[in-house]
């Protein structure tokens, strides 16, 4: 999976400035708020008059927020929830026959079903309580105003804080419940369709036993476990799309086992059940459920130490570097060159025992990329090998290098490939000051390497003429597996945290639009926070000084120009006025004001932690609490919005 | 009490200022406008013309006028509902737009604005619920009002299923929710039966004897003689008559004398003495009941009776007819 954003809660709220950009956009919007109340109160009453209607308004929000009773909220939520019941029945109806449909569609084959299944379920989730949300708190209130129901609400003593809280309160309820459904439900799904299990083809007779020579099957192949004394040509049966193959270990004790090859993103345990008497052979075995698809990695990255990056490069000479450029390809991955004293160095922190589930041996996850300048061996991949060292303090000049042995490891593209280091590690050496190396040492990972929980891990690429693509989340420690279902139920907070910024937004919109409008807008206002990271990319593109950094095809009048009069992206534009009133446009007034704008709403793409499912990494704490601090702050913005202008609107009047 | 009618001055503002409370003083408003605007602020409509009222605490108020008068804006000004374009009214002393004075009103709309998928013991669960009532006191009061408007047989069915009659009646249920000191009423009879009128102004004049202060705006002039103390008169926004109803109904130039079992004799006897006197008899006659009476008797009665006719007029009634 590809991870770009390695952001601790900490430097998201204080380092990335959101902490400040809050700040920011509230004391703008409160700026506005009150300029604009005092002109429009200006026509009305006069300058005078008008300063004492705003600043009564802004007093009046203090009694308005400490005199509000949980009792006038419930009531006003629990109307929320009532008056919606039957759109909760019709959506949950619809969630229901797209599962019943899409049964038909996505099946437990393919390389990675689960994948797909996650894909499509966050995706129908996603789309339906969003639809949900905006259709519910949309047209609510107008509703209400336009039917005059809200004349016997606001004649009681009901605060406008209180009915703007009230709603926001109901709809999130009812649309937490039907998350809730929907993910119950959705899980059920997915569980259900991934669970299968598979026969014995036929019996595996010693006849059907490959054996592994120099650890090569007969026809040429790696085997796919490196334990296997045979392979099988016997396969399971078909089942969702896919055979299994197996293999026989023998075990130490001379017992043999089977095992199953990894097959669309999974195995099945293999118990057997019925053995030769006299050989000990297995003949007949049963397959347990699918295991490895429906999983939840807990990763633990490289992270920067001191001024040093998280994962540092060097050249062929063994200086700093950034990478070779192999190509117009993407730049995710920074290649260094096989052969050489080019190597990728990924420092790591936080290594402790408590935090892996088994601490006598050490996971480690790779997930690299290859570029090859020719084929060479065709029955090998690329091969490379890491080492690990101690941090040494370099103010400390009693602490001595520690490094391990070298660990080579042949590199498996497109898959997440896991190495297993045990915690005593042999060969390894002691370098310290004014000593001879110690060589052939027995190391402790905790105790030797990873020493107050720092670690450096050094890739190289062995073969020449070959590259190895790293970037910062192509190796981490894999500390264990966390529960998947509970992964998942982070994985549809996410989807929850949306659910109540759009809730927000269009009840804050609804207190002074009719509902349509709310509708329109809301969607607008979603469409434009889901493409906000890109807004502030191309801005950033178009609006750099740096020729290199410009994208092709400029701004957004300049695209529509060039759309309307099917203009290549590369030609450039006729000179003359028009041309520079598009870039004047375009530089000065929309792409500024759009990525202003884009700070004032929450990038909606980042509630979308279905990646991780599919992908089978644990949703970081942190990230999670980044996608909720972001939804409530927003929410609770369009709160204090929607109650101003709800205050200040004449009920009566519409 | 202020009777004078001015037109709004031009270009009132909206005073702020309040003054010292008087508790017998229920409602004051003084040079209360209201000017309807489009989007820009441009003035279209000048509803209410510098409105001087007061109502004062345990009487029953009633706003007269035709349609358009400016009754439901009064009403509508007064509860908060409409912002004063000038002047100012007061609730307990209170500016009209502070919520806390809803505490002690109760208002009826014109028309029942509730929510329909809501049944009637859920409705004044809900109005309870905003006056911040606890479980017990909302049970009670509910049931109370259920039985006291006739709905307990309806009270578990939603509001879309009721007649405008019974939507009315569990309407000036929830205006009574909070046993209010106030109560607004904005054509409380509109959608009644004659049973249900004739129980409307019952209550009205229940209301009134429990101490409570009931306005009420109404173009039914019959209504609106038959319970209210004081009235005040609207037209085209403008006040045009307030006082008590007995003075302003009495025709000061002419006397009524009623009186049973007078011979012919007698009648002569009678116009022969005012004749001296300087007076003129225009007419004797047996006073007339009300249709409005004449009708709830035969209800009444057949409510009592079921399947009887002619009661009202068998001559054993005690003669109204």
């Amino acid at each position: 999976m590809v991870v770009e954003e390695f952001r601790s809660f900490s430097d998201w709220l204080l380092t990335d400035g959101a902490l400040l950009t809050f700040v920011f956009v509230t004391v703008i919007c409160a700026v506005s708020g009150l300029l604009l109340g005092f002109i429009v109160s200006s026509f009305r009453h006069g300058p005078g008059e008008a300063f004492y209607a705003v600043s009564q308004t802004v007093f009046q929000a203090v009694p308005d927020l400490f005199g509000m009773k949980f009792r006038r909220i419930w009531a006003i939520a629990r109307l929320a929830i009532k008056e919606n019941f039957r759109l909760f029945v019709v959506t949950l109806a619809i969630f229901v026959a797209a599962l019943a449909i899409a049964g038909w569609f996505i099946g437990g084959g393919g390389k990675n079903p689960e994948r797909s299944y996650v894909a499509f379920l966050f995706f129908a989730a996603q789309v339906l309580i969003s639809i949900f949300a905006v259709l519910v708190s949309a047209f609510s209130l107008p509703n209400d105003i336009m039917s005059k129901t809200i004349y016997t609400v606001v004649t009681k003593p009901v605060r406008a804080s209180e009915i703007v809280l009230g709603r926001f309160v109901g709809f999130a309820v009812i649309g937490t419940v039907l998350l809730a459904i929907v993910g119950g439900l959705s899980y059920v799904f997915m569980v259900r369709g991934i669970d299968h299990t598979h026969e014995l083809s036929e019996e595996i007779t010693v006849d059907k036993w490959l054996p592994i020579v120099d650890g090569f099957t007969p026809d040429g192949r790696r085997p796919f476990d490196p334990r296997a004394a045979f392979e099988s040509s016997v396969f399971t049966t078909r089942n969702n799309d896919h055979v299994h193959r197996l293999a026989i270990v023998q075990l130490p004790d001379g017992a043999f086992d089977v095992v199953a090859d990894e097959t669309a993103g999974h195995t099945h345990d293999v118990e057997v059940v019925e053995s030769d008497p006299v050989t000990q052979h297995p003949k007949m075995v049963r397959f347990g459920p699918p295991r490895g698809n429906l999983r939840a990695r807990q990763p633990i990255y490289s992270s920067p130490r001191g001024d040093l990056a998280a994962l540092t490069l060097t050249d062929e000479t063994g200086s700093p570097a950034t990478g070779v450029n192999v190509g117009e390809v993407w730049d995710y991955h920074k290649y260094i060159q096989g052969g050489t004293q080019s190597t990728a160095t990924f420092r790591f922190s936080g290594l402790t025992a408590a935090k892996f589930s088994n601490a006598d041996q050490v996971n480690l996850d790779l997930n690299l990329a290859v570029f090859r300048t020719h084929i060479g061996d065709l029955r090998r991949r690329i091969e490379a090998e890491i080492e690990l060292r101690n941090v040494v303090d370099v103010a400390e000049t009693e602490t001595a290098q520690v490094k391990s042995v070298k660990i080579p490891f042949e590199t498996e593209e497109f898959k997440v490939q896991t190495l297993t280091i045990p915690r005593k590690m042999k060969n390894g050496t002691i370098r310290a000051v004014g000593q001879p190396d110690r060589t052939n040492q027995e190391l402790d990972f905790f105790e030797d390497l990873a020493t107050n929980g720092e670690l450096d891990l050094i890739v190289r690429c062995i073969d020449q003429k070959q590259y190895l693509g790293v970037a910062r989340a192509s190796i981490y420690f894999h500390a264990g597996d966390t529960s998947f279902g509970w992964n998942y139920v982070r994985g549809f907070l996410g989807i929850w945290a949306q659910m109540l910024a759009i809730i927000a937004l269009s009840i804050a919109l609804s207190t002074f639009l009719k509902g349509p409008v709310v509708l329109i807008s809301s969607v607008g206002v979603v469409v434009f926070g889901y493409s906000a990271n890109f807004i502030v990319f191309v801005a950033n593109s178009v609006l750099s000084t740096d020729k290199l950094a410009n994208m092709w095809g400029g701004g957004p009048s300049e695209a529509l120009y060039r759309l309307v009069t099917q203009m290549n992206l590369q030609h450039p534009l006729p000179p003359g006025l028009g041309t520079e009133i598009l870039k004047f446009v375009d530089k000065q007034l929309l792409l500024p004001g759009l990525k202003s704008l884009s700070f004032a709403v929450p990038r909606f793409e980042n509630f979308n932690l279905a990646n991780y499912l599919a992908y089978g990494y644990t949703i970081d704490n942190q990230l999670l609490l980044i996608n909720l601090l972001t939804a409530f702050t927003f929410a609770a913005g369009m709160m204090v919005i929607g109650y101003f202008c709800f205050k200040t609107r004449e009920i009566a009047a519409a | 009490m202020v009777s004078a009618t001015s037109a709004a001055p031009a270009g009132a503002k909206l005073v702020q200022t309040n003054v010292d409370y008087d508790p017998n003083i229920v409602i004051e408003t003084q040079n209360l406008t209201k000017i309807y605007s489009d989007f820009w602020g441009r003035s279209k409509v000048r509803a209410l013309k510098g409105l001087d009222l007061e109502v004062r605490k345990g009487e029953v108020f009633g706003l007269l006028g035709p349609n358009g008068s400016g009754k439901s804006t009064t009403i509508k000004l007064l509860l908060g509902l409409l912002f004063p374009s000038g002047g100012r009214a007061t609730i307990f002393g209170k500016p009209t737009t502070e919520v806390s004075k809803n505490e002690r009103i109760g208002y009826l709309p014109e028309e029942s604005y509730l929510y329909r998928f809501l049944t009637a013991e859920e409705t004044l669960d809900f109005y309870g619920r905003l006056f911040d009532m606890p479980s017990e006191v909302r049970r009670e009061r509910a049931a109370k009002l259920i039985e006291k408007v006739g709905l307990k047989w309806a009270r578990r069915r939603p509001l879309r299923e009721y007649s405008k009659g019974m939507t009315r009646r569990i309407g000036l249920a929830q205006a009574l929710i909070n046993d209010p000191d106030l109560v607004m009423l904005d054509e409380p009879t509109s959608g009644l039966d004659p049973l249900g009128t004739r129980e409307m102004k019952d209550l009205i004049i229940e209301l009134k004897e429990q101490g409570k202060t009931v306005v009420m705006c109404s173009h039914l002039l019959a209504d609106v003689q038959d319970v209210c103390d004081r009235i005040a008169i609207l037209y085209q926004g403008e006040l045009k008559e307030l006082g008590r109803v007995d003075e302003l109904l009495e025709v000061t130039n002419q006397q009524q004398i009623r009186v049973e079992g007078l011979t012919k004799d007698a009648q002569a006897k009678i116009a022969e003495i005012l004749s001296q006197s300087g007076g003129k008899m225009l007419d004797v006659s047996s006073p007339k009941n009300t249709l409005e009476n004449l009708f709830l008797d035969i209800i009444r009665e057949s409510q009592a009776r079921p399947g009887a006719r002619g009661i009202i007029g068998s001559g054993d009634d005690n003669g109204t007819r």
